[in-house]
C-alpha cells in the first residue's frame, strides 16, 4: 500500500513538473509568436504602403506623361477647335504596367487650351490620377512657309537708297516680293529679278495668335502697338501697330506687323518681313530664308507651347 | 494472475533503494530545480523585456514613419500643385503659399458672375478662399470670392464637374481659368507637422513625433524645396510645379 502511494506521489510530482515546464514553454512561445506576428504584420503593412506609393505614383506619372505629351504633335482637327467646344479626346491607351490613360483638350480664352489627363487602375485598385496642363496653341500652321519672299506686304515702296538682295545659297532664296498691288520700286537697288507674289494678308491673320504667344511669355518680341527698333536684334517681331527699323540698326529674323513696315536709310534687315500695310524701304533687305526659319524655329511659332508662366495647373 | 501477484509482492523490495534514493536527492533536485528555474526564469524574464523593448522601439519607429510619410505626403500634395510664385515665404520652420483647391472653366458670366465648371478637392468657400483668374495671356489676377453657389442650369458639366456662380468684385474680360486657393502656411512646431489657415492656429496634420531639426531648406526658393524630416536620415526634395510639366 505504501508502495502505491509513494508510486501516486512521484506521479503526481512528476505530472507537476510536465505542466511547469509545459508553462514555462508556452509563455515562451507566446512571446517568440507575438515578436513574430507583430513584425509580420508591420513588413506586411509596410509592403502595402509601398506597394499603394508605388501604385500611386505610376498613375501619376502615367497622367502626367499624357498631358504632357498628348499636343505632340498638335493634331490638325484641332485647329478649329473654339472656346465651349466640347472638350476633344487627343490620347488614350494602356501602359506597360497596365495603367490606362487618356487626355481631353479644351479650348479656353484667347490662345489658351487645357489639356486634363486622367489614369485610372483597374479593380481591385481602382486608382485615379490627373494632370492638367495650360498650352499656348500653335501660332502658324505646321510647315508654313514663313519666307517666300523678302518682303510680303500690301503694296511694297523701294526707296532710293534701297536695296532687295537675296543671301546665299541654299538660305538666299529669290528676292521676291509679294504683294497684292504691283510696287512702286522706285530707283532701288535691285539685286536679281523681282519675284511678284500674290498673297500678302495671309500671314497677318495670324497676328492675334502671334501677339498671344508674345503676351504669354514666348520668345517671341511683341507689341500690341507701334514698335520702333532701335539697337541690334534678332528673332520673331511682332507688332499688331507699325514697326520702324531706326537707322543703323540691324535686325536678323522675322518681321510681322499689322500695319506699315518702315526700314529707315541704313537700316538692314536679314531675314524675312510682312506686312498688313505698306513696307516703304530706305535701308537694306537680305532675304535670308534660314534666318526666317530659325526664328520661327526658336519660338516654335508652329508646335503648341507650354504656358510660359503656369504650365501646370492642379490635376483634380 | 500469477504474475500479477507476484509483481504486488516483489514491487516494494525492488523499488526500496529508489525511494531511499528519491528521499535523500529531493532537496538536491530542489536546488537544482530551483536554480534552473531562476536561470530560466532570469533567462525568459530578460528576453520578454528585451523582447518588449524591441517591440515598443519598433511600434515607434513604425509611429515616427507614419508621421514623416504623412508630412511629406501632405507636403508633396501641395507643392506638386504650385508654381514658384505660388509659395509666398519658407523659413526653416514654415511654408507660406497659396494651397489650390480646385479650379474652373469659365462656361458663362451672368452680370458681375462667372459661372465655371468646376473640379477641385472640395467646393469654394467664401469664407476662406481667393481665386487666381488666369487671362487669355496667360497672366493671374487675384481676386477675393465673393461667393460660390451651385448653378446647374447656366452649363453643362462634364463627367466629375459642378457648375457653379462664382461672385468677384469685378472681373476681367478675357478669363481663361479661375484657380481656387486658400491661403495658408505649413508649420513645424512642437515635433508635429501643422497646418494654419489664413489667421487661425495651427492645428496638427500629425503625431508629435518629428525629430528635433526637421523644418523645411531651400537653397534655391525657384528651384527646390526640401523637407528635413528626420535629421540626417530621411531627406526629401519637392521641385515646384510638378503637374505634368515637361
Amino acid at each position: 500500500v505504501s508502495a502505491v502511494r509513494h508510486r501516486r506521489q512521484e506521479g503526481r510530482a512528476g505530472h507537476a513538473r510536465q505542466g511547469g515546464a509545459l508553462l514555462l514553454t508556452l509563455l515562451l512561445m507566446f512571446i517568440i509568436d507575438a515578436v513574430v506576428l507583430t513584425t509580420m504584420y508591420f513588413a506586411i503593412m509596410e509592403r502595402r504602403l509601398s506597394r499603394n506609393a508605388d501604385a500611386a505614383l505610376r498613375l501619376r506619372l502615367a497622367a502626367q506623361s499624357a498631358a504632357s505629351t498628348a499636343l505632340s504633335p498638335w493634331p490638325s482637327e484641332l485647329d478649329a477647335l473654339v472656346p465651349g467646344a466640347a472638350p476633344v479626346r487627343v490620347a488614350d491607351g494602356i501602359t506597360h504596367d497596365g495603367v490606362g490613360y487618356e487626355a481631353h483638350v479644351e479650348a479656353l480664352a484667347g490662345a489658351l487650351v487645357l489639356v486634363r489627363a486622367e489614369a485610372r487602375t483597374p479593380a481591385p485598385v481602382h486608382g485615379r490620377a490627373a494632370a492638367a496642363t495650360l498650352w499656348l496653341r500653335p501660332a502658324l500652321p505646321h510647315d508654313y512657309d514663313v519666307a517666300p519672299a523678302a518682303l510680303s506686304a500690301l503694296t511694297v515702296v523701294l526707296q532710293d537708297a534701297a536695296t532687295l538682295s537675296a543671301g546665299g545659297e541654299p538660305c538666299g532664296g529669290a528676292a521676291a516680293l509679294r504683294v497684292t498691288v504691283e510696287p512702286a520700286t522706285g530707283s532701288a537697288t535691285v539685286e536679281g529679278d523681282i519675284h511678284v507674289l500674290d498673297g500678302a494678308a495671309d500671314i497677318i491673320s495670324f497676328l492675334p495668335a502671334l501677339l498671344a504667344r508674345a503676351a504669354a511669355g514666348a520668345p517671341v518680341l511683341g507689341s500690341a502697338e507701334d514698335l520702333t527698333i532701335t539697337g541690334d536684334t534678332a528673332g520673331v517681331i511682332v507688332a499688331a501697330g507699325n514697326i520702324t527699323l531706326a537707322a543703323g540698326t540691324a535686325v536678323r529674323g522675322l518681321l510681322i506687323a499689322g500695319g506699315d513696315l518702315v526700314i529707315e536709310d541704313g537700316a538692314t534687315l536679314t531675314g524675312a518681313a510682312h506686312a498688313g500695310g505698306a513696307a516703304r524701304v530706305a535701308g537694306a533687305v537680305v532675304l535670308d530664308v534660314c534666318r526666317a526659319i530659325d526664328a520661327a524655329v526658336a519660338a516654335a511659332l508652329a508646335r503648341p507651347l507650354p504656358l510660359p508662366r503656369r504650365p501646370a495647373v492642379p490635376g483634380f | 494472475m500469477v504474475t500479477v501477484s507476484l509483481s504486488c509482492r516483489t514491487g516494494p523490495a525492488v523499488r526500496a533503494p529508489a525511494t531511499e534514493h528519491a528521499a535523500g536527492a529531493s532537496l538536491l533536485e530542489l536546488v537544482v530545480a530551483i536554480s534552473l528555474t531562476a536561470v530560466l526564469a532570469a533567462t525568459v524574464g530578460g528576453l520578454l523585456v528585451t523582447q518588449l523593448r524591441v517591440v515598443a522601439r519598433v511600434a515607434e519607429q513604425v509611429r515616427t514613419a507614419e508621421t514623416v510619410r504623412i508630412a511629406i505626403g501632405v507636403l508633396q500634395g501641395e507643392l506638386r500643385r504650385v508654381a514658384p510664385g505660388d509659395v509666398r515665404a519658407v523659413s526653416a520652420d514654415s511654408l507660406a503659399l497659396r494651397a489650390f483647391r480646385g479650379y474652373g472653366i469659365p462656361c458663362a458670366r451672368v452680370g458681375g458672375s462667372l459661372h465655371v465648371r468646376y473640379r477641385g478637392d472640395r467646393l469654394p468657400d467664401a469664407d476662406k478662399d481667393s481665386a487666381l483668374l488666369v487671362t487669355a495671356a496667360g497672366a493671374g489676377a487675384l481676386r477675393l470670392l465673393a461667393a460660390g453657389t451651385a448653378a446647374h442650369e447656366q452649363c453643362a458639366a462634364g463627367a466629375g464637374e459642378r457648375v457653379l456662380q462664382l461672385q468677384f468684385a469685378d472681373v476681367p474680360d478675357d478669363i481663361a481659368l479661375v484657380l481656387i486657393y486658400e491661403s495658408g502656411s505649413y508649420h513645424i512646431a512642437s515635433r508635429a507637422l501643422r497646418y494654419r489657415l489664413g489667421g487661425a492656429g495651427r492645428q496638427p496634420l500629425t503625431a508629435e513625433l518629428l525629430l528635433s531639426g526637421s523644418g523645411f531648406q531651400t537653397a534655391d526658393p525657384d528651384v527646390r524645396l526640401r523637407l528635413v524630416t528626420v535629421r540626417g536620415v530621411l531627406d526629401v526634395a519637392a521641385p515646384f510645379g510638378m503637374g505634368g510639366v515637361p
